[in-house]
């Protein structure tokens, strides 16, 4: 059956520009997001295993070897089974570490440019067999389908229209871990394609070639050798070393490690193909028995390897053949595609770049995008010239397996990655370059017709097998003589425990000298170019959530790596750590403060859930943390250099400074008066300092220090406890300043004792001496005489109440005394006086309020504090005194509205002999004697001024006083006289 | 520790015991065996990340 040239044309181009709607539609957008990004469509998209060796050559391989065939199945599937164990792992590594490759992971992993560049030149040598059998399967399906069809024009219009669309779709994204949406849609699309198309046939075979199940089993009984054939034991034990090269396979060959890996799957969706793939990998290998036997029954097995397709040229069945033809065609396209996609990037990151440095005067990400559009294109053209010159000579079937083998050679490294850290860069270049080596000499060559063996040239027959296993051997052996023996540096350690299953990163302990976003921009820019390092240093930034401007020591470290991680995406791990090296300073292994708080945080966001004892250690340093946090008093360490470790919430509310902007930094880069504070006490030698006094947003803050050091931890630093004490000096300080009030009062009563009685004298002896003499100015002089000692008299009978009132008599003196009374007498007294202004004096003191008291010295606060009123204030002015109360205490309110009392006058009001009256008005005594007598009545007194705030005027006593319950005052109310007044 | 054993499990299955794998795919019982064997695991599999998704992430 010959089809026309057109309709395999429109056939084959029409499916593969439907593929292309489906990339575009998803890129941009126009299909549902649940269907584009549902896990099913990132299970189907690993799928792209199924190659057209799976798709063909399974044939081949169960109608020569029966059930062998299974074999790259079961790899594959245990691969994806396990995949907790290996899948998981290296998704977690990659995506942390933006890497993109088996390349850039070993080369991450090793910390060595040599070993992505080897890696990757292997990948594309053997990567190159394989793209060659899925143009060699469409040049092979075409002409069966048309014999005027040529295989070499097949394979030339088939690569083309692949390039084109792995361009388009491939290499949208200067980063290579963003993720190329149509690409995977388009991939599991081909995945559904050709699972659908293997069913059908398997179906139209079952049901119509072998009359459904019954039918098969009347066949298979009447031929039993065709069962007994397919369960047929292989005559060695090759398929053991087959078995672990497509376990390998199934995450080593850079399709599967680009759809796994780089596109950036969820987590779930990996986890989901762990029976996903095998599920759909069992229906693919379910599908071959019926058709084999279908074809053996229809003879259509001229040439095996193609019966699924020359089923239907047979039973002359066109949709069958068109169905088989389409079903290999995305096979073959899928992986083409993803793996010409996976060795651009690899040879972007570790042949180009290294090789050739970006020109100044290029748009960078641009640059790079077409760049990895060449390399495509040069794989391809690689891929058409070994199909076209090497690769036609061989059978699917053998230059699959010898592909498949040397990608095996890639799992101990793999495994070295995740399982042994000591494993080292020199170890992984013998272990590989043996294994690749031994598969050279023992199976390549001879494959070749090369070398003279008696290996049957094109054919890796049974004594290939142990070749194989020769080779995977001589690499373990190399890879861990070769670590033994040439143990890896600091740099791959610190890789090594980076890649550790459940690793927790230690911090890389470099010393940057970067402290600004600006310089981490300047810096960049000669690599990089100017908007290029602006827009990874601002893309930095905003992941990192900082704000541009000055950094802090560990947030410097932390842009260190984001940038290193972000720039691995973009140019591959070595070429990311080479950028970054100029901004680093010279490594020391001492410890770091800032190792500390990186530590912390990798823990506080590690993905996974510690176990064991690991957890519940994590639960004592939480417990521990938290009991500092919350300590009541303010807790500092810092390590030798000084370097803050730790900043508790207590100091953060002392000093308004957030953990993030102190922690890393040194004592002394600290604000004002801070920095002035903590590093001149931890510089001395002694471990308390008592109530050191700052001022803080103009107000005075006492803190005492206290310190330990810590000789026995890692940091060697010390821990510092700052006590706020502000509160403690203020009430020694008032404490003070009334022990000075009382010796002055003390004072005063002995300094009025004794200038009271010669006082006395000297008035009597002017009295005298006014009746001895007519004299008009003696008589003027003994006036003046007498009127000064009544001013002496006057002071000095207030001196003496003074120190009266400081005499503490106590409560038991104290009876009921009714305030409004009292205050109508004060007003009463005052208005006596000669020189009064004649205000207005209002009493709104309600007639029921009763204290605890001494009426006479009430009666003094009164009048002292209404003379004063009257004082300050101008004629006929209102003096309004009014109260509030509560249930135990009372508030009397006298305001005038008067001049008020400058600001600071304020404080020194209740000092003695201060006063701001003109000399000989007033003693400086009055203020005193009130404050005593109400403290004495344990009240208090406050003056503020200006009363009224809008008018700036005016001022305002506060006397608050214990107030006497109703029950104890009202039954017994005494009528002391006829004023009212009580006691 | 756990996941460590397990590998080492596996790959000593699959390079060290041959015959558990030699007789479950090349033995004479029923052609459909092998694939029945294979959609078990499948299923445990399935079962196992089930539990997971559910319990863990």
């Amino acid at each position: 059956m010959n089809f026309d040239l057109t309709t395999l044309l429109l056939i084959g181009c029409g499916y593969l520009l439907s593929l292309f709607g489906a990339a575009w539609l998803t890129e941009r957008k126009r299909l549902p997001e649940r269907l584009t990004r549902h896990p099913l469509v990132h299970v189907l998209a690993l799928g792209v295993f199924a190659s057209a060796w799976t798709f063909y050559g399974i044939f081949g391989v169960a109608h020569a070897s029966g059930y062998a065939y299974l074999i790259s199945y079961l790899g594959a599937s245990a691969a994806f089974m396990l995949a907790p164990l290996i899948l998981i792992p290296i998704l977690r590594i990659t995506r942390r570490h933006q890497l993109s490759s088996l390349a850039d992971l070993f080369a991450f992993r090793f910390r060595s440019g040599r070993v992505g560049t080897l890696t990757t030149l292997l990948m594309l040598f053997i990567s190159l067999p394989l793209i060659s059998i899925q143009i060699q399967a469409l040049a092979d399906s075409l002409p069966m389908l048309n014999q005027q069809i040529s295989s070499t024009q097949a394979a030339a219009g088939f690569c083309t229209v692949i390039a084109l669309f792995t361009i388009l779709f491939g290499a949208r994204h200067a980063s290579l871990r963003n993720s190329h949406n149509g690409l995977v849609f388009a991939i599991a699309t081909e995945s559904l394609v050709k699972l659908v198309a293997l069913l059908t046939i398997a179906g139209y075979a079952l049901f119509a070639v072998l009359d459904g199940p019954s039918g098969l089993l009347d066949w298979l009984a009447a031929n039993p050798e065709y069962v007994q054939h397919l369960q047929q034991p292989p005559q060695a034990d090759h398929w053991q070393i087959l078995l672990l090269a497509f376990f390998a396979c199934a995450f080593v060959m850079p399709h599967m490690f680009h759809i796994a890996f780089t596109e950036n799957l969820p987590t779930e969706s990996l986890y989901r193909a762990s029976w996903g793939i095998p599920l759909f990998l069992l229906l693919l290998a379910l599908a071959v028995p019926p058709i084999l036997w279908a074809a053996i029954k229809s003879d259509a097995i001229g040439n095996p390897e193609y019966m699924v397709l020359q089923l239907g040229q047979t039973l002359e069945l066109p949709w069958l053949s068109l169905l088989a033809f389409v079903g290999g065609l995305s096979a073959a396209s899928g992986i083409i595609i993803v793996a010409t996609v996976a060795l651009a990037s690899m040879l972007q990151n570790h042949v180009v770049l290294p090789l050739v440095r970006v020109p100044d005067n290029v748009r960078f990400y641009a640059w790079l995008l077409w760049i990895r559009r060449l390399i495509i294109l040069f794989v391809m053209l690689g891929s058409f010239l070994f199909f076209q010159f090497i690769g036609h000579r061989f059978d699917l079937n053998q230059l699959g397996l010898l592909a498949f083998i040397a990608f095996l050679q890639f799992l101990p490294g793999v495994l070295a990655t995740l399982y042994w850290p000591s494993a080292s860069r020199n170890g992984f270049i013998a272990g590989i370059t043996a294994g690749f080596a031994v598969w050279g000499l023992g199976l390549l060559l001879p494959m070749m017709g090369l070398l003279n063996t008696d290996l049957i040239p094109a054919q890796p027959a049974d004594k290939g097998y142990p070749m194989a296993l020769l080779s995977l051997l001589a690499n373990i052996l190399m890879l861990i003589t070769g670590s033994v023996l040439f143990p890896g540096n600091r740099d791959e350690r610190l890789a090594a425990d980076a890649c550790m299953l459940n690793a927790l990163p230690r911090p890389a302990g470099h010393n940057i000298q970067v402290l600004s976003d600006a310089e981490f921009v300047t810096r960049l820019t000669p690599r990089l170019g100017a908007k290029p390092a602006l827009r990874e240093v601002r893309r930095a930034l905003r992941e990192l959530h900082l704000s541009a401007g000055q950094l802090n020591p560990l947030d410097t470290l932390r842009m260190r790596t984001q940038l290193e991680q972000n720039l691995s995406g973009l140019l591959g791990p070595v070429e990311a750590a080479a950028l970054l090296q100029p901004l680093d300073g010279p490594v020391d292994g001492g410890f770091k403060a800032r190792d500390v708080h990186l530590l912390e945080q990798q823990l506080e966001t590690y993905d996974q859930r510690l176990s064991g004892l690991a957890a519940e250690l994590d639960q004592l340093r939480r417990y521990h943390r938290a009991t500092l946090q919350r300590l009541p008093i303010g807790v500092c360490t810092v390590d030798a250099e000084q370097r803050i470790l730790f900043w508790n919430a207590e100091l953060e509310a002392y000093t308004d400074l957030t953990p993030d902007m102190t922690l890393g930094t040194r004592l002394d880069q600290l604000p004002l008066p801070w920095s002035d504070l903590l590093a001149r006490f931890a510089a001395t030698d002694t471990l308390h300092q008592s109530a050191e006094c700052i001022e803080l947003a103009g107000a005075q803050r006492w803190f005492s220090l206290h310190k330990a050091r810590l000789d026995d931890t890692p940091a060697q630093g010390m821990v510092l406890l700052i006590e706020e004490e502000t509160q403690h000096q203020l009430m020694a300080r008032k404490l003070a300043h009334s022990e000075r009030l009382a010796s002055i009062g003390r004072f005063a009563a002995g300094v009025a004792h004794e200038i009271g009685n010669p006082v006395t004298g000297i008035a009597c002896l002017a009295q005298n001496l006014k009746l001895e003499t007519e004299q008009p100015e003696v008589l003027e002089t003994g006036d003046q005489i007498v009127d000064q000692t009544k001013r002496i008299n006057r002071i000095v009978q207030s001196l003496i109440r003074f120190a009266h009132t400081g005499r503490q008599e106590g409560p038991e003196h104290f009876e009921p005394v009714a305030l409004h009374a009292c205050i109508d007498e004060a007003i009463h007294l005052i208005t006596l006086d000669s020189r009064s202004r004649q205000q207005h004096f209002i009493n709104d003191v309600p007639p029921d309020l009763y204290i605890q008291g001494d009426l006479q010295l009430l009666l003094q606060v009164f009048v002292n504090l209404l003379n004063n009123a009257s004082d300050a204030s101008p004629a006929a002015s209102e003096i309004r005194l009014n109260s509030d109360q509560t249930e135990h205490s009372c508030r009397i309110l006298i305001t005038d509205a008067g001049s008020g009392i400058p600001q600071e006058h304020l404080d020194q009001l209740f000092e003695p002999f201060f006063t701001t009256k003109e000399p000989g008005k007033g003693t400086g005594l009055g203020l005193p004697l009130v404050y005593n007598i109400i403290t004495q009545h344990y009240g208090n007194i406050e003056i503020l001024s200006p009363a009224d705030k809008k008018q700036n005027k005016g001022t305002q006593v506060i006397i608050t006083l214990p107030r006497l319950q109703q029950s104890n005052t009202a039954p017994e109310q005494p009528e002391a006289d006829g004023e009212g007044l009580s006691g | 520790m756990r996941q460590r054993l397990l590998l080492l499990l596996s790959l000593a299955t699959l390079l060290l015991l041959p015959n558990a794998i030699r007789h479950w795919l090349f033995n004479h019982y029923h052609w459909l065996v092998p694939f029945l064997i294979w959609a078990l695991l499948i299923m445990l599999t399935a079962a196992a990340e089930w539990r997971h998704r559910h319990h863990e992430l």
